[in-house]
């Protein structure tokens, strides 16, 4: 009998023997007869008594597990006493009874001895129940995780990784049943969605992230970047500024999402700026507006152009949503800087498909280029990059683009810490993992986000989205307690709720369970959908307050960050002999 | 037995004394008690009765010592304690012990309960005065030294509360029902002055507030029943040469005070908290012992699951209001007659009120019990304040608080009983949803759980047996019979018969407002009901008889002379 059927057993044996010691003065006094049209010499009191099991039973389980002096639970039952007197007396007994309930004053004036019986009944079961609940297994102590439950480590603070440790927070609640720490290079966790805006100046960096302690508040995190992993020792080996340490595991979650992937195309780690973390995003602001005040105060034309001129390289959601918000951003500072012209503002998408947002529907991604086509957004379509030089976008054909700014959202791969596993490894390196998400082959390793390839049950990958990362993230939880309790896991299914992408200027495009929007509603349902999914309470009122506000004032110039090197002085250093 | 035991017991013998020394003073004033309990050593005389009156006092204030011995109740919530104690010993002793000590059968019939309403009241005096005895022996918490800035915060919250309570009652005509008539510049003067005076003795029982808002409300609710007690009951009485109104008819004529006491010590609670608060805000507040959460997130989150439960509560109070056919005058606040408007008005209603408990008691009710607890209290408290007050004032009218009024609100108290009970079980069971605040992942959360739950366990459960006892009071106060077994009242007929019935000036005063007038008793109609006299039979000796009229005294309009209001046939004396 687990502990708590037993209280519950005990709490209404308690009712019934406090019922039974009242028995013989209940007798005495009114009986309820009418309930169940019984026969009023005895029968009452007998189902009074058998009826006390009831109080009892409440009084058990919403006792504390822990001691307390008699005096609390008599207090309590003294008032469940009352409460139940008002909830069968009055009310369901003469429901029962096929009559309607009555709570008016010749009702509570005749049921005045019940009242004093079930006071009396309820503060004895209180009574009986201290006595006996110290005799009772806890129905559950909240105490700190002890050393011998099993050790959980989760690699990536994402929201797959996040998503394993909230389940596994919310599954162990009541108990401890095992020892989960998170293990993530920052201590936050980045809404990615919103990357874009940060990146635009309309969010500040913060108010998209979520820190992670705060977020999951009982698990062990331990800030740090992940280097290797010993399949045999089960340990991982994390860094922390100077400190390397050994963490022991006896289940590891791998979800350390994506990096930029640069194809080692000649010069583009150098000189491209990636898009992948809070820190990316606040650097690509901070060399927007630098390059703005460079060109201000540039005479040559030729170095104007090359300044006022920003490419975004990748077509996807990513860059799509990014070239539209930094030509927002640019539109909306540029009166700020009084030698230039709008006209001089260029600003180009390179894609190597021959539409943009290939995950939707031809229709959307057409919609889409057209809008950004009619803002003043350049589409090279069907075009791979070359490299980059300083100044120089290089495409393939021999043809080259003059910016100092390139935006990389072209290419992603696993962190580096998933080519050191001995794991079978799919399509860009992702962790080949089962239906279950347990990684193919190995007995104690998971995966689950964007470094995992999940099968869909219709030979093909589920895509690497939020939406996907979040509910593999519960899942595998899910199936990780499982295994622990030796139940059978359960596959991962789901299909795709939909897509959104923000073109900036409220205008957006979504499809979702197949409908298809476009233009504002669907930048609506983007910020209303994202704002919905953004962690945190306070996180989503200080975005609500920043695009309200972002309406009614104009964006912020102030230079927060350290902007990239002046292109004269990247110009000088590539000129300066070695 | 441990030195500290026996002290504790010493202790609980001095403080069980003078209990029973207040109780025995009252009952040598109210003059029939004594030989009654007399009859134990099957004797009459008043002095034997105050012998052994006195024995038992001594002998449950040990007991009352020992349960409370592990607890960590600080000075005020011993005084709740010990009025808990004492309504359980009315119960149990003067309901139950008593007539078997002396060879009768315990009668728990409303009449005989309802007669030994003095009783009642002596019991609640007598656990007040042991707990606050026990209590300057030594038997609480130490809750530190009272500053002199407590004392001007509760001065001045109590002094504002008592002109609130003042100008209500003299607004709403219910002086007279309230027992506090008089000369305006008499009863100014003495509301401010008692008033201050409980703002004192409140900071001096409780001077510094914990946990949230929402306890503390419930708190001052506890504290008006005391405040009733040395009131309404003692004091203003004594000093107007009335003796003790302490039977059902003298209480009755004065159940005014009741409801006005209640809400204005609740009132002087709030204020007190809220300059307390100022106080810590502007000038003392460290950063150091700010929540985990700023209080944003905090009420956010608790305006959201409060409004959620909320919801939950006013669904379960809607099938009370279904049942006496309330939605139509709900209704009445937007001027309509519909069920359909009453039933929109109602959920928002207990919407708004569960996002005010959301934010008020959250993380007090992470215990199940805690939130029944809370739930249940929070629901007397809307039951005084909303449907007593506000409601009858919205609508036009005044404040509803003679013992009729109370009475014809019975059915909305149990409906705002399960609107709380519903309320504070639901947001439990959403606080538990997400990150329980008091499954604490490190040392130092644990260890301030652990103390949030000892202060729980100290405090709460004798604020839930003070509303447990209001509610007792309550109900043996304003319950009634109707004038012949086996017919039925709907809440109006009820109404109409129980104010042709009660002597109540100020309510026949108001009776002549058309928005608050009832139909006549003789223009009542009545139905059997299953559930008031015709199915609930007495049994005693063997021989089954209805409740009837005769025993009942509240029907026969007992004069003021009659002790217990109630003396029937079926009525013993009992302490």
């Amino acid at each position: 009998m687990s502990a708590r059927a037993a209280r519950v057993a005990a709490g209404a044996a308690c009712g019934v023997l406090a019922a039974a010691v009242l028995a013989p003065l209940h007798a005495l006094q009114l009986v309820d007869v009418a309930v169940f049209g019984v026969d009023p010499d005895g029968t009452g009191t007998a189902l009074w008594i058998l009826l006390g099991a009831l109080p009892g039973v409440v009084i058990a389980l919403l006792a504390p597990s822990e001691r307390v002096p008699p005096a609390v639970p008599m207090a309590s039952g003294l008032l469940i006493g009352v409460l139940w007197w008002a909830v069968w007396l009055l009310t369901v007994g003469p429901s029962l009874a096929g009559t309607a309930p009555s709570w008016d004053a010749p009702a509570v004036s005749a049921g005045l001895a019940e009242l004093v019986a079930d006071a009396l009944q309820g503060t004895v079961s209180g009574l009986v129940w201290a006595l006996v609940s110290r005799r009772l297994p806890a129905a559950g102590s909240e105490v700190m995780p002890a050393r011998d439950l099993p050790r959980i480590v989760v690699l990536g603070g994402g929201f797959a990784g996040v998503a394993v440790a909230q389940r596994l927070e919310r599954l162990a609640r009541r108990a401890p049943r095992w020892d989960v720490t998170l293990v993530s290079e920052r201590n936050f966790l980045l809404f990615t969605p919103m990357l874009a805006e940060v990146a635009a100046g309309v969010l500040h960096g913060r108010h998209v992230s979520a820190p992670l302690r705060a977020a999951c508040p009982r698990t062990r995190f331990q800030r740090g970047a992940a280097e290797a992993v010993d399949l045999d020792a089960r340990t991982v080996t994390i860094r922390s500024g100077d400190l390397v340490r050994a963490l022991p595991w006896d289940h590891l979650v791998v979800a350390v999402g994506l990096r930029p992937t640069y194809r080692s195309l000649p010069g583009v780690e150098q000189h491209a700026l990636p898009l992948k973390t809070l820190a990316d995003a606040q650097s690509v602001r901070a060399h927007v507006l630098a390059r703005l005040d460079e060109a201000d105060i540039e005479a040559d034309p030729e170095q104007r152009r090359a300044l006022l001129t920003f490419a975004v390289v990748g077509g996807g959601f990513a860059g799509a949503e990014t070239v539209a918000e930094l030509r927002d951003l640019v539109h909306s500072v540029v009166r700020f800087y009084p030698s230039l012209e709008v006209d001089e503002l260029r600003f180009v998408l390179v894609h190597s498909r021959d539409r943009i947002l290939p995950e939707l529907s031809a229709e959307l991604a057409r919609y889409a280029a057209c809008h950004l086509a009619e803002r003043g957004v350049e589409l090279r379509l069907s075009t791979r990059v070359a490299g980059v030089r300083p100044g120089v976008l290089e495409l393939d054909g021999g043809a080259s683009l003059v910016t100092w700014t390139v935006v990389w959202t072209a290419g992603n791969r696993p962190a580096a810490i998933v080519d050191g596993l001995e794991l079978e490894k799919g399509p860009g390196g992702a962790i080949v993992v089962e239906p279950t998400l347990k990684a193919r082959g190995a007995e104690r390793i998971w995966a689950a986000g964007d470094c995992a390839a999940v099968p869909d049950g219709a030979d093909g990958l589920h895509p690497p989205t939020a939406q996907h990362a979040l509910r593999e993230g519960k899942l595998l939880a899910g199936n990780l307690a499982a295994e622990l309790a030796g139940d059978a896991p359960k596959p991962f299914r789901f299909t795709t709720l939909g897509m959104l992408a923000a073109l900036g200027h409220r205008t957006g495009v979504a499809e979702i369970r197949g409908r298809r929007f476009s233009g504002a509603l669907a930048w609506a349902l983007w910020r209303g959908i994202y704002l919905a999914k953004l962690p945190g309470l306070e996180k989503k009122v200080r975005v609500a307050l920043d695009w309200t506000l972002d309406l009614v004032f104009p964006r912020d110039i102030v230079l927060d960050a350290e902007p990239t090197a002046p292109a004269r002085a990247e110009l000088a250093a590539k000129s300066t002999p070695p | 037995m441990s030195p500290a035991l026996a002290h504790r017991g010493r202790c609980g013998a001095v403080a069980g004394l003078a209990g029973g020394a207040a109780f025995g003073a009252a009952m040598l004033v109210l003059g029939d008690m004594l030989p009654a309990i007399a009859g134990i050593v099957r004797s009459d005389a008043t002095a034997a009765g105050l012998a052994v009156h006195v024995v038992v006092a001594t002998a449950i204030g040990v007991l009352f010592a020992l349960v409370t011995r592990t607890g960590r109740a600080g000075t005020g919530e011993l005084v709740f304690w010990g009025v808990g104690y004492g309504a359980v010993w009315w119960l149990l002793g003067g309901l139950t012990l008593l007539p078997l000590l002396r060879g009768e059968e315990p009668d728990w019939s409303a009449a005989a309960v309802q007669a030994a309403f003095p009783s009642l009241l002596g019991h609640l005096s007598y656990g007040a005065v042991a707990g606050a005895t026990l209590a300057a022996l030594g038997g609480a918490s130490p809750s530190g030294r009272v500053g002199r800035g407590a004392l001007w915060r509760g001065a001045l919250a109590g002094g504002g509360a008592g002109l609130a309570v003042q100008a209500a009652l003299g607004w709403s005509g219910q002086l007279a029902a309230a027992g506090l008539d008089g000369p305006p510049g008499v009863r100014w003067g003495l509301s401010l002055a008692l008033g201050a005076a409980s703002g004192l003795a409140y900071a001096v029982l409780y001077p510094r507030p914990r946990g949230a808002i929402g306890p503390g409300l419930v708190r001052g609710l506890s504290f008006g029943l005391l405040l009733w007690l040395a009131i309404a009951m003692v004091l203003v009485p004594a000093a107007s040469g009335d003796g003790l109104p302490w039977s059902l008819t003298g209480a009755r004529a004065r159940a005014a005070s009741l409801p006005a006491l209640l809400l204005g010590a609740t009132l002087l609670v709030a204020g007190y908290r809220f300059l307390t608060g100022l106080v810590g805000v502007m000038l003392e507040d460290d950063p150091a012992g700010l929540a985990d959460e700023g209080v944003g997130t905090r009420t956010l989150r608790g305006l959201g699951r409060g409004a959620v439960a909320g919801l939950a509560g006013g669904l379960a109070f809607t099938v009370v209001l279904a049942q006496v056919g309330g939605l139509g005058r709900i209704a009445a606040l937007s001027g309509s007659s519909s069920p359909a408007a009453g039933l929109a008005i109602h959920l928002g209603i207990a919407v708004v009120l569960g996002a005010s408990y959301g934010v008020l008691f959250r993380h007090e009710g992470g215990e199940l019990e805690a939130a029944l607890g809370w739930g249940t209290s929070y629901g007397v408290l809307w039951w005084l304040l909303g449907n007593q007050t506000l409601f009858p004032v919205l609508l036009g009218g005044s404040p509803t608080w003679t013992a009729a009024d109370l009475a014809v609100g019975l059915p909305s108290l149990i409906g705002h009983l399960a609107y709380g009970a519903a309320v504070g079980l639901t947001l439990a069971l959403l606080e538990r949803r997400s990150n329980p605040w008091w499954a604490a992942a490190t040392g130092a959360r644990a260890q301030r759980a652990q103390l949030r739950r000892e202060r729980l366990a100290a405090t709460a459960p004798g604020l839930w047996t003070m509303v447990a006892v209001i509610l007792l009071t309550i109900l043996t106060l304003v319950a009634y019979a109707p004038l012949d077994s086996g017919t039925r009242s709907t809440v109006g007929r009820s109404a109409g018969r129980l104010r042709a019935q009660l002597p109540d000036a100020a309510h026949r005063r108001r009776a002549s407002r058309p928005h608050l007038e009832s139909p006549p008793a003789s223009a009542t109609t009545s139905t059997p009901s299953p559930n008031s006299g015709s199915h609930l039979r007495r049994r005693s000796n063997g021989r089954s008889h209805r409740l009837s009229r005769s025993a009942h005294g509240l029907h026969g309009a007992p004069a003021e002379g009659q002790t217990n209001g109630n003396a029937g046939p079926t009525t013993r004396p009992s302490r």
